[in-house]
């Protein structure tokens, strides 16, 4: 009887013991056919869009890519108009910069307005920083910010203003990030989790 | 005979006392429901303004006993309050304003972030977390009544989308 169950006992070990190898066999080859994307969002390295900007930090001076290179950059497209998704936005670029750590110095946050006319540089530089003291603001007149979303593929569009004189402005969500030497690396639509940005951030650091 | 003659009428009269008895009654009962029973502002909320920002934006929900609709919406931190639909299609976000919105009976409205929402525009002051906010409904019913529902809201700190 005790022999009797101890044999048992012994198939039943080796049955699990193959069935676990099967197993981790199986995972092996899952890993290797599905391997893990480096990115989370999407990959848009060589794009022939969104090469560079010109445009004006709250100070007046003009900044480009090159200003920010050996950091990563994560650009935005908003208006301080926008309720709800524009900040939404910025402060979880805020998050991910605060989930970054010690990364985050290496990581540099733009809000592009697509509204100059009402978001003067007094305005963005106090609304930018105030998501993430590192943030700038940046703006232009209305013909470049025009080119500049044109050259990034970005739709937006103002619309007629109410009896009011107010107006919204339809606009992508998306973030754009760059690598350390400026190249367009990342397309993070507006509704990618912090997670998967910080993921992707730190991979490109 | 003459009796079964003269009762018929005052039957008659007695059934047409209880239906007007009856249609007072249940007129009663609605009015009192009504006045009973206001339009509710649920979880009310604003959202604080970060510093420059000059428009706010409010959620919350709405329940009204009776069909009727939202008219107006006012506030004593904003010169004007509107009613705005945000939509998100191919990731391109679109806000427009709307005259009024329709309160179907005892179904609870929600404005709420990526949806319908209140704008507040010219605002008197930043909303600070932790403060409140007045917000006044004007809602009118299926019979032309005009209710004034007032919120007291708590403003919220903005979270990360």
């Amino acid at each position: 009887m005790i022999t009797a169950l101890s044999h048992k006992a012994r198939w039943l070990g080796w049955g699990a013991a193959a069935a676990m190898s099967l197993a981790l066999l199986g995972l092996a080859v899952h890993g290797r056919q599905h391997a893990e994307p480096a990115f989370l969002t999407s990959d848009v390295t060589g794009a022939p869009w969104a090469t560079d900007f010109r445009l004006l930090d709250p100070a007046g001076v003009p900044r480009s890519l090159v200003d920010y290179h050996g950091k990563v950059v994560m650009l935005f497209f908003g208006f301080t108009h926008c309720p709800d998704v524009c900040p939404g936005t910025l402060a979880k670029m805020a998050e991910a910069m605060g989930r970054l750590g010690h990364d985050a110095k290496r990581v540099q946050g733009l809000f592009v307005t697509l509204d100059p006319a009402r978001d003067t540089s007094a305005v963005l530089e106090r609304y930018v920083p105030a998501f993430h003291p590192s943030f700038v603001g940046l703006s232009a007149d209305v013909s470049t910010i025009d080119r500049t979303a044109a050259a990034f593929k970005l739709f937006y569009a103002r619309q007629p203003p109410d009896e009011n004189g107010g107006y919204t402005v339809d606009h992508q969500t998306a973030i754009y990030v760059f690598d350390p030497v400026g190249r367009l690396r990342l397309y993070v639509r507006g509704d990618v989790p912090t997670e998967a940005l910080v993921h992707d951030l730190q991979a490109l650091l | 005979m003459s009796s079964h003659l003269s009762t018929a009428p005052a039957r008659k009269r007695t059934k047409r006392l209880s239906w007007v008895l009856a249609a007072t009654a249940a007129s009663g009962l609605t009015l009192q429901a009504a006045y009973a029973q206001p339009v509710q502002v649920l979880e009310a909320q604003a959202v604080a303004t970060m510093p420059g920002q000059t428009v706010g934006a409010a959620y919350l929900s709405l329940v009204s006993p009776t069909r009727a609709e939202l008219v107006l919406v006012s506030s004593d931190a904003a010169k004007r309050v509107e009613i705005h639909r945000m939509s998100m299609q191919d990731g391109i976000m679109r806000m427009r304003r709307i005259s009024s919105l329709a309160l179907p009976a005892g179904e609870t409205v929600r404005l709420a972030p990526s949806g319908v929402h209140l704008m507040l525009f010219e605002l008197g002051r930043p909303l600070v977390a932790g403060e409140h906010v007045q917000l006044e409904f004007v809602t009118v019913d299926d019979r032309g009544q005009r209710m004034v529902t007032h919120a007291r809201t708590p403003i919220v700190k903005a979270a990360a989308r």
